[in-house]
Protein backbone atom coordinates (compact mmCIF):
# COMPACT_ATOMS: atom_id res chain seq x y z
CA UNK A 1 0.00 0.00 0.00
CA UNK A 2 1.46 3.88 -0.79
CA UNK A 3 -0.01 6.91 0.08
CA UNK A 4 0.41 10.14 -1.28
CA UNK A 5 -0.35 13.03 0.67
CA UNK A 6 -2.34 16.94 -0.41
CA UNK A 7 0.73 19.34 0.63
CA UNK A 8 3.51 18.24 -1.35
CA UNK A 9 6.25 20.15 0.15
CA UNK A 10 5.01 19.47 3.82
CA UNK A 11 5.14 15.46 3.31
CA UNK A 12 8.99 15.63 1.64
CA UNK A 13 11.88 16.24 3.68
CA UNK A 14 13.78 19.58 2.72
CA UNK A 15 16.98 18.32 3.61
CA UNK A 16 17.72 15.28 1.85
CA UNK A 17 16.84 14.91 -2.06
CA UNK A 18 14.43 14.00 -4.15
CA UNK A 19 16.46 10.80 -4.88
CA UNK A 20 17.40 9.73 -1.73
CA UNK A 21 13.73 9.86 -0.79
CA UNK A 22 12.71 7.74 -3.47
CA UNK A 23 15.61 5.51 -2.90
CA UNK A 24 14.72 5.63 0.83
CA UNK A 25 10.73 4.03 0.55
CA UNK A 26 12.14 1.41 -1.86
CA UNK A 27 15.25 0.38 0.57
CA UNK A 28 12.27 0.25 3.09
CA UNK A 29 11.55 -3.09 1.19
CA UNK A 30 13.67 -4.65 -0.67
CA UNK A 31 17.13 -5.15 -0.28
CA UNK A 32 19.19 -2.74 -2.52
CA UNK A 33 22.72 -0.90 -1.98
CA UNK A 34 22.59 3.06 -2.29
CA UNK A 35 23.75 2.21 -6.45
CA UNK A 36 20.75 0.41 -7.01
CA UNK A 37 18.41 2.58 -5.40
CA UNK A 38 19.64 5.55 -7.31
CA UNK A 39 18.83 3.43 -10.49
CA UNK A 40 15.30 2.43 -9.41
CA UNK A 41 14.55 6.49 -8.22
CA UNK A 42 15.95 7.66 -12.04
CA UNK A 43 13.57 5.26 -13.14
CA UNK A 44 10.54 5.67 -11.29
CA UNK A 45 11.11 9.49 -11.97
CA UNK A 46 11.03 9.36 -15.78
CA UNK A 47 8.04 7.50 -15.44
CA UNK A 48 6.31 10.18 -13.91
CA UNK A 49 7.10 12.03 -16.62
CA UNK A 50 9.38 14.31 -15.10
CA UNK A 51 12.12 15.81 -17.62
CA UNK A 52 15.95 15.51 -17.20
CA UNK A 53 15.45 13.04 -14.16
CA UNK A 54 19.41 12.32 -13.53
CA UNK A 55 19.60 15.50 -13.19
CA UNK A 56 16.22 15.76 -11.07
CA UNK A 57 17.33 13.05 -8.57
CA UNK A 58 19.89 14.89 -7.19
CA UNK A 59 18.07 18.09 -6.73
CA UNK A 60 16.30 19.48 -3.29
CA UNK A 61 12.20 20.04 -2.79
CA UNK A 62 12.56 23.58 -2.88
CA UNK A 63 13.81 23.15 -5.94
CA UNK A 64 11.22 21.65 -7.56
CA UNK A 65 7.72 23.42 -8.37
CA UNK A 66 4.59 21.66 -6.82
CA UNK A 67 3.37 19.91 -9.93
CA UNK A 68 7.06 18.14 -9.61
CA UNK A 69 6.73 17.86 -5.97
CA UNK A 70 3.31 16.09 -6.43
CA UNK A 71 4.98 13.49 -9.22
CA UNK A 72 7.83 12.84 -7.08
CA UNK A 73 5.49 11.68 -4.32
CA UNK A 74 3.59 9.69 -7.09
CA UNK A 75 7.05 8.15 -8.24
CA UNK A 76 7.58 7.25 -4.20
CA UNK A 77 4.44 5.72 -3.48
CA UNK A 78 4.79 3.38 -6.76
CA UNK A 79 7.95 2.62 -6.18
CA UNK A 80 7.41 -1.06 -5.00
CA UNK A 81 4.58 -1.56 -6.64
CA UNK A 82 1.79 -1.50 -4.23
CA UNK A 83 -1.99 -2.91 -5.28
CA UNK A 84 -3.48 0.18 -3.71
CA UNK A 85 -2.60 3.56 -3.70
CA UNK A 86 -4.04 6.33 -1.58
CA UNK A 87 -4.31 9.66 -2.83
CA UNK A 88 -5.29 12.45 -0.30
CA UNK A 89 -6.44 15.56 -2.31
CA UNK A 90 -3.22 15.21 -4.07
CA UNK A 91 -4.26 17.89 -6.58
CA UNK A 92 -5.82 20.60 -4.36
CA UNK A 93 -3.11 22.48 -4.05
CA UNK A 94 -2.09 22.69 -7.27
CA UNK A 95 -2.87 24.93 -10.41
CA UNK A 96 -6.14 23.62 -12.27
CA UNK A 97 -3.62 23.47 -15.91
CA UNK A 98 -1.08 20.60 -13.62
CA UNK A 99 -3.63 19.84 -11.34
CA UNK A 100 -5.10 18.06 -15.02
CA UNK A 101 -1.64 16.75 -15.76
CA UNK A 102 -1.45 14.94 -12.40
CA UNK A 103 -4.79 13.44 -12.52
CA UNK A 104 -4.05 12.06 -16.08
CA UNK A 105 -0.83 10.96 -14.39
CA UNK A 106 -2.58 8.93 -11.48
CA UNK A 107 -5.24 7.52 -14.32
CA UNK A 108 -2.28 5.98 -16.58
CA UNK A 109 -0.48 4.54 -14.08
CA UNK A 110 -2.82 3.14 -12.57
CA UNK A 111 -4.58 1.42 -15.98
CA UNK A 112 -1.09 0.22 -16.73
CA UNK A 113 0.05 -1.11 -13.70
CA UNK A 114 -3.06 -2.25 -12.44
CA UNK A 115 -2.60 -0.28 -8.92
CA UNK A 116 -5.65 0.39 -7.61
CA UNK A 117 -6.29 4.05 -6.73
CA UNK A 118 -8.32 5.42 -3.66
CA UNK A 119 -8.85 9.07 -4.24
CA UNK A 120 -10.36 11.10 -1.52
CA UNK A 121 -11.69 14.48 -3.03
CA UNK A 122 -13.86 17.36 -2.62
CA UNK A 123 -13.77 17.90 -6.36
CA UNK A 124 -16.68 16.17 -7.97
CA UNK A 125 -15.46 17.18 -11.48
CA UNK A 126 -11.96 15.38 -10.77
CA UNK A 127 -14.03 12.76 -9.36
CA UNK A 128 -15.68 12.44 -12.96
CA UNK A 129 -12.59 12.63 -14.44
CA UNK A 130 -10.34 10.29 -12.81
CA UNK A 131 -13.04 7.77 -10.57
CA UNK A 132 -14.66 4.84 -11.78
CA UNK A 133 -16.51 4.35 -8.52
CA UNK A 134 -17.57 6.83 -6.12
CA UNK A 135 -18.05 7.02 -2.15
CA UNK A 136 -19.78 9.88 -1.00
CA UNK A 137 -19.07 10.05 3.13
CA UNK A 138 -21.01 12.39 5.21
CA UNK A 139 -20.25 12.59 8.88
CA UNK A 140 -18.37 9.62 9.01
CA UNK A 141 -20.51 7.39 7.45
CA UNK A 142 -20.48 6.23 3.51
CA UNK A 143 -24.19 7.28 2.34
CA UNK A 144 -23.43 6.19 -1.22
CA UNK A 145 -21.50 4.08 -3.26
CA UNK A 146 -22.46 3.72 -7.15
CA UNK A 147 -20.39 3.90 -10.39
CA UNK A 148 -19.14 7.50 -11.07
CA UNK A 149 -21.72 7.62 -14.42
CA UNK A 150 -24.51 6.14 -12.74
CA UNK A 151 -24.27 8.72 -9.49
CA UNK A 152 -24.07 11.61 -11.53
CA UNK A 153 -27.23 11.22 -13.57
CA UNK A 154 -28.99 9.80 -10.55
CA UNK A 155 -28.09 10.36 -7.57
CA UNK A 156 -30.00 8.24 -4.57
CA UNK A 157 -28.74 10.28 -1.26
CA UNK A 158 -30.23 13.53 -0.48
CA UNK A 159 -26.61 14.62 0.18
CA UNK A 160 -25.12 13.81 -3.11
CA UNK A 161 -28.28 15.29 -4.77
CA UNK A 162 -27.17 18.59 -2.63
CA UNK A 163 -23.32 18.23 -3.54
CA UNK A 164 -24.11 18.19 -7.05
CA UNK A 165 -26.54 21.18 -6.97
CA UNK A 166 -24.54 23.51 -5.26
CA UNK A 167 -21.65 23.36 -7.67
CA UNK A 168 -21.36 27.00 -9.84
CA UNK A 169 -20.65 24.95 -13.26
CA UNK A 170 -23.73 23.49 -12.82
CA UNK A 171 -25.98 25.99 -12.74
CA UNK A 172 -27.18 28.67 -14.94
CA UNK A 173 -24.63 31.89 -14.96
CA UNK A 174 -25.67 34.59 -12.22
CA UNK A 175 -28.81 32.41 -11.09
CA UNK A 176 -28.95 31.71 -7.38
CA UNK A 177 -27.27 29.20 -6.37
CA UNK A 178 -28.50 26.55 -4.29
CA UNK A 179 -26.83 24.73 -0.80
CA UNK A 180 -27.55 22.81 1.62
CA UNK A 181 -28.31 24.51 4.45
CA UNK A 182 -26.96 23.89 8.32
CA UNK A 183 -23.48 22.27 9.44
CA UNK A 184 -22.30 19.25 9.89
CA UNK A 185 -22.71 17.87 13.09
CA UNK A 186 -19.97 18.13 15.04
CA UNK A 187 -18.37 14.58 16.73
CA UNK A 188 -20.01 15.16 20.09
CA UNK A 189 -23.39 16.26 18.98
CA UNK A 190 -24.64 13.55 16.33
CA UNK A 191 -28.03 13.20 15.46
CA UNK A 192 -29.85 10.33 16.97
CA UNK A 193 -31.34 8.58 13.59
CA UNK A 194 -29.75 9.98 10.00
CA UNK A 195 -26.84 12.00 10.47
CA UNK A 196 -28.18 14.04 7.64
CA UNK A 197 -31.80 14.36 8.75
CA UNK A 198 -31.42 17.85 10.37
CA UNK A 199 -30.53 19.33 6.79
CA UNK A 200 -32.39 16.97 4.41
CA UNK A 201 -35.42 18.40 2.66
CA UNK A 202 -36.76 14.59 2.42
CA UNK A 203 -36.62 13.97 5.86
CA UNK A 204 -39.44 11.77 7.83
CA UNK A 205 -40.29 9.58 10.48
CA UNK A 206 -37.84 6.96 9.52
CA UNK A 207 -35.29 9.28 9.19
CA UNK A 208 -35.15 9.36 13.22
CA UNK A 209 -33.79 5.78 13.70
CA UNK A 210 -29.90 4.54 12.86
CA UNK A 211 -30.10 4.17 8.88
CA UNK A 212 -28.49 1.03 7.13
CA UNK A 213 -26.57 1.47 4.05
CA UNK A 214 -29.36 -0.64 1.43
CA UNK A 215 -28.46 -2.33 -1.83
CA UNK A 216 -30.46 -0.79 -4.64
CA UNK A 217 -29.30 -1.93 -7.79
CA UNK A 218 -26.24 -4.05 -8.88
CA UNK A 219 -23.11 -1.97 -7.66
CA UNK A 220 -25.56 0.88 -6.18
CA UNK A 221 -25.91 1.02 -1.74
CA UNK A 222 -27.31 4.00 -0.21
CA UNK A 223 -28.05 4.82 3.55
CA UNK A 224 -31.10 6.21 2.95
CA UNK A 225 -34.45 4.96 3.87
CA UNK A 226 -36.67 6.64 1.37
CA UNK A 227 -34.30 5.89 -1.45
CA UNK A 228 -36.42 3.89 -3.24
CA UNK A 229 -39.61 6.45 -3.10
CA UNK A 230 -38.09 9.90 -4.25
CA UNK A 231 -36.73 11.17 -7.49
CA UNK A 232 -33.65 13.41 -7.06
CA UNK A 233 -32.12 15.85 -9.15
CA UNK A 234 -28.33 15.23 -10.57
CA UNK A 235 -25.33 16.75 -12.17
CA UNK A 236 -27.98 17.06 -15.51
CA UNK A 237 -31.90 18.23 -15.20
CA UNK B 1 -11.42 52.35 -11.17
CA UNK B 2 -8.87 52.99 -13.96
CA UNK B 3 -5.63 51.19 -13.95
CA UNK B 4 -2.87 52.58 -16.21
CA UNK B 5 0.43 50.89 -16.61
CA UNK B 6 0.83 49.35 -13.18
CA UNK B 7 3.61 47.58 -12.54
CA UNK B 8 4.38 46.23 -9.06
CA UNK B 9 8.00 44.71 -8.73
CA UNK B 10 9.09 43.06 -5.25
CA UNK B 11 12.99 42.59 -4.18
CA UNK B 12 13.57 38.70 -3.91
CA UNK B 13 14.80 38.38 -0.24
CA UNK B 14 18.21 38.34 -0.85
CA UNK B 15 18.05 41.67 -2.92
CA UNK B 16 19.72 40.41 -6.16
CA UNK B 17 16.38 40.01 -8.03
CA UNK B 18 13.05 41.38 -8.33
CA UNK B 19 9.95 39.76 -9.21
CA UNK B 20 7.54 41.24 -11.51
CA UNK B 21 4.28 40.25 -10.00
CA UNK B 22 2.31 42.76 -12.19
CA UNK B 23 3.74 44.24 -15.10
CA UNK B 24 2.42 47.01 -17.29
CA UNK B 25 -1.75 46.52 -16.57
CA UNK B 26 -4.36 48.36 -18.23
CA UNK B 27 -8.05 48.08 -17.51
CA UNK B 28 -10.92 50.33 -16.04
CA UNK B 29 -13.84 49.16 -13.45
CA UNK B 30 -17.41 50.08 -14.39
CA UNK B 31 -19.50 51.43 -11.50
CA UNK B 32 -21.66 48.86 -10.21
CA UNK B 33 -20.00 45.69 -12.27
CA UNK B 34 -18.35 42.69 -11.14
CA UNK B 35 -15.08 42.00 -12.64
CA UNK B 36 -14.05 38.39 -12.65
CA UNK B 37 -9.97 38.13 -12.78
CA UNK B 38 -8.94 34.74 -12.88
CA UNK B 39 -5.46 33.07 -13.03
CA UNK B 40 -3.04 30.82 -11.56
CA UNK B 41 0.40 30.99 -9.43
CA UNK B 42 2.11 33.79 -9.93
CA UNK B 43 -0.21 35.82 -11.93
CA UNK B 44 -0.35 38.53 -10.00
CA UNK B 45 -4.03 38.92 -9.40
CA UNK B 46 -4.01 39.06 -5.58
CA UNK B 47 -0.77 41.85 -5.39
CA UNK B 48 -3.53 43.22 -8.54
CA UNK B 49 -6.48 43.35 -5.98
CA UNK B 50 -4.59 45.12 -2.64
CA UNK B 51 -2.87 47.91 -5.01
CA UNK B 52 -6.64 48.43 -6.33
CA UNK B 53 -7.55 49.18 -2.75
CA UNK B 54 -3.86 51.22 -1.98
CA UNK B 55 -2.41 48.47 0.43
CA UNK B 56 0.41 48.37 -2.31
CA UNK B 57 1.87 51.07 -3.81
CA UNK B 58 2.58 50.86 -7.66
CA UNK B 59 6.18 50.48 -8.25
CA UNK B 60 5.53 52.24 -11.62
CA UNK B 61 1.89 53.38 -12.98
CA UNK B 62 -1.19 54.50 -11.66
CA UNK B 63 -4.71 52.99 -10.50
CA UNK B 64 -6.93 55.96 -10.33
CA UNK B 65 -10.29 56.16 -8.26
CA UNK B 66 -12.75 58.17 -10.06
CA UNK B 67 -10.20 59.51 -12.30
CA UNK B 68 -8.25 60.56 -8.80
CA UNK B 69 -5.04 58.99 -7.74
CA UNK B 70 -5.43 58.14 -4.10
CA UNK B 71 -1.62 58.34 -3.89
CA UNK B 72 -1.81 62.50 -4.09
CA UNK B 73 -4.23 62.31 -1.10
CA UNK B 74 -3.35 64.01 1.87
CA UNK B 75 -3.58 61.83 5.46
CA UNK B 76 -6.73 62.61 6.19
CA UNK B 77 -8.26 63.32 3.05
CA UNK B 78 -6.90 59.50 2.49
CA UNK B 79 -8.40 57.92 5.12
CA UNK B 80 -11.66 59.24 4.84
CA UNK B 81 -11.26 57.97 1.09
CA UNK B 82 -10.27 54.61 1.65
CA UNK B 83 -13.67 53.82 3.01
CA UNK B 84 -15.50 53.49 -0.58
CA UNK B 85 -12.51 51.06 -1.68
CA UNK B 86 -12.41 48.08 0.24
CA UNK B 87 -11.31 43.99 0.74
CA UNK B 88 -12.46 41.29 1.46
CA UNK B 89 -9.52 38.15 2.23
CA UNK B 90 -9.62 34.41 1.87
CA UNK B 91 -8.92 33.27 5.00
CA UNK B 92 -12.08 34.00 7.10
CA UNK B 93 -9.86 32.98 10.50
CA UNK B 94 -6.95 34.91 9.65
CA UNK B 95 -9.41 37.96 8.92
CA UNK B 96 -11.18 38.37 12.88
CA UNK B 97 -9.23 38.90 16.01
CA UNK B 98 -9.65 36.03 18.11
CA UNK B 99 -10.26 38.10 21.33
CA UNK B 100 -12.52 40.53 20.37
CA UNK B 101 -16.64 39.48 19.97
CA UNK B 102 -17.97 39.92 16.75
CA UNK B 103 -19.91 42.39 16.95
CA UNK B 104 -16.56 44.85 18.05
CA UNK B 105 -15.13 43.15 15.20
CA UNK B 106 -17.59 44.59 13.01
CA UNK B 107 -18.26 48.00 14.11
CA UNK B 108 -14.18 48.57 14.64
CA UNK B 109 -14.01 50.53 11.62
CA UNK B 110 -16.32 52.38 12.14
CA UNK B 111 -14.58 53.61 15.36
CA UNK B 112 -11.64 54.15 13.62
CA UNK B 113 -13.60 56.87 11.41
CA UNK B 114 -15.07 57.75 14.70
CA UNK B 115 -18.23 57.68 13.43
CA UNK B 116 -21.49 58.04 15.28
CA UNK B 117 -21.46 57.38 19.03
CA UNK B 118 -20.85 54.03 20.78
CA UNK B 119 -24.77 53.63 20.98
CA UNK B 120 -25.47 54.30 17.19
CA UNK B 121 -22.13 51.91 16.43
CA UNK B 122 -23.78 48.91 17.99
CA UNK B 123 -27.31 49.49 16.64
CA UNK B 124 -25.85 49.94 12.87
CA UNK B 125 -23.29 46.93 13.78
CA UNK B 126 -26.26 44.46 15.03
CA UNK B 127 -28.27 45.85 11.45
CA UNK B 128 -25.14 44.65 9.28
CA UNK B 129 -25.30 41.07 11.02
CA UNK B 130 -28.75 40.95 10.54
CA UNK B 131 -28.62 42.10 6.86
CA UNK B 132 -26.14 39.11 6.03
CA UNK B 133 -28.39 36.44 7.82
CA UNK B 134 -26.14 36.31 11.29
CA UNK B 135 -28.83 36.05 14.07
CA UNK B 136 -29.17 38.49 16.91
CA UNK B 137 -27.35 35.81 19.24
CA UNK B 138 -23.71 35.89 17.31
CA UNK B 139 -23.30 39.29 18.11
CA UNK B 140 -21.28 38.59 21.44
CA UNK B 141 -20.10 35.08 20.40
CA UNK B 142 -15.83 34.85 19.58
CA UNK B 143 -14.72 33.94 16.34
CA UNK B 144 -14.10 30.08 17.00
CA UNK B 145 -17.63 29.85 18.25
CA UNK B 146 -18.81 30.37 14.34
CA UNK B 147 -18.11 28.04 11.45
CA UNK B 148 -15.90 29.09 8.06
CA UNK B 149 -19.02 30.56 6.10
CA UNK B 150 -20.11 32.49 9.20
CA UNK B 151 -16.41 34.17 9.63
CA UNK B 152 -16.87 35.01 6.11
CA UNK B 153 -19.91 36.74 6.47
CA UNK B 154 -18.97 38.84 9.62
CA UNK B 155 -15.76 40.18 7.19
CA UNK B 156 -18.22 41.18 4.51
CA UNK B 157 -20.53 42.73 7.65
CA UNK B 158 -17.53 44.59 8.72
CA UNK B 159 -16.78 46.17 5.09
CA UNK B 160 -20.44 47.17 4.97
CA UNK B 161 -20.10 49.08 8.35
CA UNK B 162 -18.96 51.86 5.86
CA UNK B 163 -21.22 51.43 2.82
CA UNK B 164 -18.10 51.23 0.25
CA UNK B 165 -18.70 51.84 -3.41
CA UNK B 166 -16.04 48.95 -4.27
CA UNK B 167 -15.35 45.98 -2.56
CA UNK B 168 -12.40 43.21 -3.92
CA UNK B 169 -13.21 40.12 -3.09
CA UNK B 170 -9.64 38.04 -2.75
CA UNK B 171 -10.67 34.36 -3.22
CA UNK B 172 -13.34 34.90 -0.33
CA UNK B 173 -15.01 31.45 -0.86
CA UNK B 174 -11.78 28.83 -1.68
CA UNK B 175 -11.41 28.34 2.09
CA UNK B 176 -15.60 27.22 2.48
CA UNK B 177 -16.93 23.94 2.17
CA UNK B 178 -18.20 23.25 -1.25
CA UNK B 179 -22.05 23.19 -0.46
CA UNK B 180 -22.27 26.71 1.60
CA UNK B 181 -20.64 28.39 -1.28
CA UNK B 182 -23.21 28.36 -2.89
CA UNK B 183 -24.90 31.01 -0.24
CA UNK B 184 -21.94 33.10 -0.25
CA UNK B 185 -22.07 34.05 -3.89
CA UNK B 186 -25.54 34.39 -3.50
CA UNK B 187 -25.16 37.00 -0.62
CA UNK B 188 -22.63 38.70 -2.37
CA UNK B 189 -25.43 39.00 -5.36
CA UNK B 190 -27.98 40.22 -2.95
CA UNK B 191 -25.31 43.26 -1.37
CA UNK B 192 -24.84 44.53 -4.74
CA UNK B 193 -28.38 44.86 -6.37
CA UNK B 194 -28.99 46.60 -2.73
CA UNK B 195 -26.28 49.11 -2.31
CA UNK B 196 -24.98 49.56 -5.91
CA UNK B 197 -21.49 48.00 -5.23
CA UNK B 198 -18.59 47.52 -7.48
CA UNK B 199 -17.15 44.40 -7.40
CA UNK B 200 -13.74 42.60 -7.82
CA UNK B 201 -14.07 39.07 -7.73
CA UNK B 202 -10.54 37.36 -7.78
CA UNK B 203 -10.22 33.77 -7.74
CA UNK B 204 -8.89 30.48 -9.31
CA UNK B 205 -11.84 28.82 -9.75
CA UNK B 206 -13.50 29.07 -13.24
CA UNK B 207 -16.76 27.87 -12.31
CA UNK B 208 -17.23 30.69 -10.12
CA UNK B 209 -15.73 33.01 -11.61
CA UNK B 210 -18.09 32.53 -14.58
CA UNK B 211 -20.94 32.27 -12.82
CA UNK B 212 -20.66 35.73 -10.67
CA UNK B 213 -19.06 38.01 -13.13
CA UNK B 214 -20.00 40.48 -15.77
CA UNK B 215 -16.45 40.84 -17.19
CA UNK B 216 -13.94 38.43 -17.08
CA UNK B 217 -9.82 39.13 -17.07
CA UNK B 218 -7.33 36.16 -17.41
CA UNK B 219 -4.19 36.86 -15.83
CA UNK B 220 -0.64 34.98 -16.07
CA UNK B 221 2.71 36.16 -14.93
CA UNK B 222 1.60 39.54 -14.39
CA UNK B 223 -0.17 40.36 -17.26
CA UNK B 224 -3.37 40.55 -18.87
CA UNK B 225 -4.06 37.53 -21.44
CA UNK B 226 -7.63 38.21 -22.18
CA UNK B 227 -10.57 40.66 -20.93
CA UNK B 228 -13.90 40.60 -22.24
CA UNK B 229 -17.99 39.82 -21.19
CA UNK B 230 -17.82 36.82 -19.32
CA UNK B 231 -20.28 34.95 -21.78
CA UNK B 232 -17.46 35.59 -24.70
CA UNK B 233 -14.69 35.18 -22.53
CA UNK B 234 -15.97 31.36 -21.31
CA UNK B 235 -18.17 30.58 -24.63
CA UNK B 236 -15.59 31.89 -27.22
CA UNK B 237 -12.24 32.54 -25.97
CA UNK B 238 -9.95 33.91 -28.19
CA UNK B 239 -6.89 33.76 -26.12
CA UNK B 240 -4.75 30.30 -26.20
CA UNK B 241 -4.00 30.50 -22.53
CA UNK B 242 -7.66 31.41 -21.83
CA UNK B 243 -8.72 27.96 -23.77
CA UNK B 244 -6.40 26.07 -22.37
CA UNK B 245 -7.28 26.78 -19.07
CA UNK B 246 -10.55 26.71 -19.36
CA UNK B 247 -10.56 23.25 -20.96
CA UNK B 248 -8.36 22.26 -18.09
CA UNK B 249 -11.05 22.52 -15.59
CA UNK B 250 -13.04 19.13 -14.81
CA UNK B 251 -16.37 18.90 -15.07
CA UNK B 252 -18.64 16.90 -12.55
CA UNK B 253 -20.75 15.13 -15.97
CA UNK B 254 -20.99 11.66 -16.93
CA UNK B 255 -18.40 10.72 -19.47
CA UNK B 256 -20.62 10.66 -22.24
CA UNK B 257 -21.03 14.82 -21.94
CA UNK B 258 -18.10 15.04 -21.35
CA UNK B 259 -16.92 16.29 -25.26
CA UNK B 260 -14.76 19.08 -25.26
CA UNK B 261 -11.16 18.17 -25.82
CA UNK B 262 -8.50 19.13 -23.43
CA UNK B 263 -5.58 21.09 -24.19
CA UNK B 264 -2.84 19.58 -21.88
CA UNK B 265 -0.14 22.64 -21.57
CA UNK B 266 3.35 21.19 -20.64
CA UNK B 267 5.27 21.93 -18.51
CA UNK B 268 4.70 24.77 -15.47
CA UNK B 269 4.48 28.23 -14.99
CA UNK B 270 7.82 30.17 -15.07
CA UNK B 271 8.79 32.28 -12.36
CA UNK B 272 7.94 35.78 -12.38
CA UNK B 273 11.76 36.44 -11.12
CA UNK B 274 12.44 35.79 -14.92
CA UNK B 275 9.33 35.79 -17.14
CA UNK B 276 9.96 34.31 -21.02
CA UNK B 277 10.71 37.21 -23.08
CA UNK B 278 8.33 38.29 -25.58
CA UNK B 279 5.12 36.81 -24.90
CA UNK B 280 5.37 35.10 -21.32
CA UNK B 281 2.85 32.04 -22.16
CA UNK B 282 4.85 31.03 -25.67
CA UNK B 283 7.06 28.34 -23.01
CA UNK B 284 3.49 26.87 -22.79
CA UNK B 285 1.86 27.85 -25.85
CA UNK B 286 0.62 24.68 -28.36
CA UNK B 287 0.31 27.20 -31.15
CA UNK B 288 4.25 29.52 -30.13
CA UNK B 289 6.06 30.78 -33.28
CA UNK B 290 9.30 32.48 -33.42
CA UNK B 291 7.72 35.97 -33.28
CA UNK B 292 6.46 35.38 -29.76
CA UNK B 293 9.98 35.20 -28.09
CA UNK B 294 11.11 38.43 -30.29
CA UNK B 295 8.03 40.71 -29.50
CA UNK B 296 5.44 41.25 -26.36
CA UNK B 297 1.96 40.77 -28.02
CA UNK B 298 0.47 44.18 -28.11
CA UNK B 299 -3.21 44.45 -26.15
CA UNK B 300 -5.55 45.01 -28.79
CA UNK B 301 -9.28 45.24 -29.01
CA UNK B 302 -10.52 42.50 -30.92
CA UNK B 303 -14.27 42.61 -30.68
CA UNK B 304 -15.62 45.69 -29.05
CA UNK B 305 -14.87 45.04 -25.15
CA UNK B 306 -13.05 42.12 -25.84
CA UNK B 307 -9.08 42.76 -25.85
CA UNK B 308 -6.67 39.78 -26.42
CA UNK B 309 -2.75 39.81 -25.97
CA UNK B 310 -1.79 37.28 -28.77
CA UNK B 311 -0.09 38.03 -31.98
CA UNK B 312 -2.18 35.59 -33.61
CA UNK B 313 -5.66 35.93 -32.41
CA UNK B 314 -8.86 37.52 -34.78
CA UNK B 315 -11.83 37.99 -33.27
CA UNK B 316 -12.51 34.50 -34.82
CA UNK B 317 -10.75 32.65 -32.25
CA UNK B 318 -7.35 31.75 -31.14
CA UNK B 319 -4.67 30.24 -33.37
CA UNK B 320 -5.58 26.72 -33.96
CA UNK B 321 -2.37 24.29 -34.94
CA UNK B 322 -4.24 24.26 -38.72
CA UNK B 323 -3.97 28.19 -39.13
CA UNK B 324 -0.24 28.17 -37.81
CA UNK B 325 0.56 25.50 -40.05
CA UNK B 326 -0.47 27.25 -42.89
CA UNK B 327 0.66 30.63 -42.03
CA UNK B 328 4.11 28.99 -41.89
CA UNK B 329 3.75 27.32 -44.95
CA UNK B 330 2.75 31.27 -46.44
CA UNK B 331 6.24 32.37 -44.79
CA UNK B 332 8.27 29.78 -46.47
CA UNK B 333 9.10 27.75 -43.28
Amino acid sequence: MAMIFQEPMSALDPVFTVGEQIGEAYRAHFPADRKEARQRAIAALTEVGIPAPERRCDEYPHQLSGGMRQRVMIAMALICKPKLLIADEPTTALDVTVQSQITDLLRTLSERTGTALLFITHDLGVVAETCTRMITMYAGEVVEDAPVDDVLMKPRHPYTSGLLRSLPSLSARRSVLPSIPGRVPPPNAMPPGCRFAPRCSYAAEGCQVRQTLMTLGPQHSVQCCRAAEISLPGAVN
Amino acid sequence: MSVRNLRILFPTRDGANTVKAVDDVNFDVFPGETLGIIGESGSGKTTLGRALVSLIKPSEGQVLHQGRDPATLGRAEFRRHRRDYQIVFQDPNAALNPRMTILDSVIEPAEVLKEGNDASRRKNGLAVLSRVGLPRDMADRYPHQLSGGQKQRVNIARVLMLRPKVIVCDEVVAALDVSIRGDVLNLFADLQREFGLTYVFITHDISVVSHISDRIAVTYLGKLMELGSAEDVIERPLHPYTQALLSAEPLPLPSSMRTTRRIVLEGEIPSPISPPSGCRFRTRCPVAQPRCTDEVPAWRELKPGHWVACHFSTADGPPSTNAMSQHNSKQGG
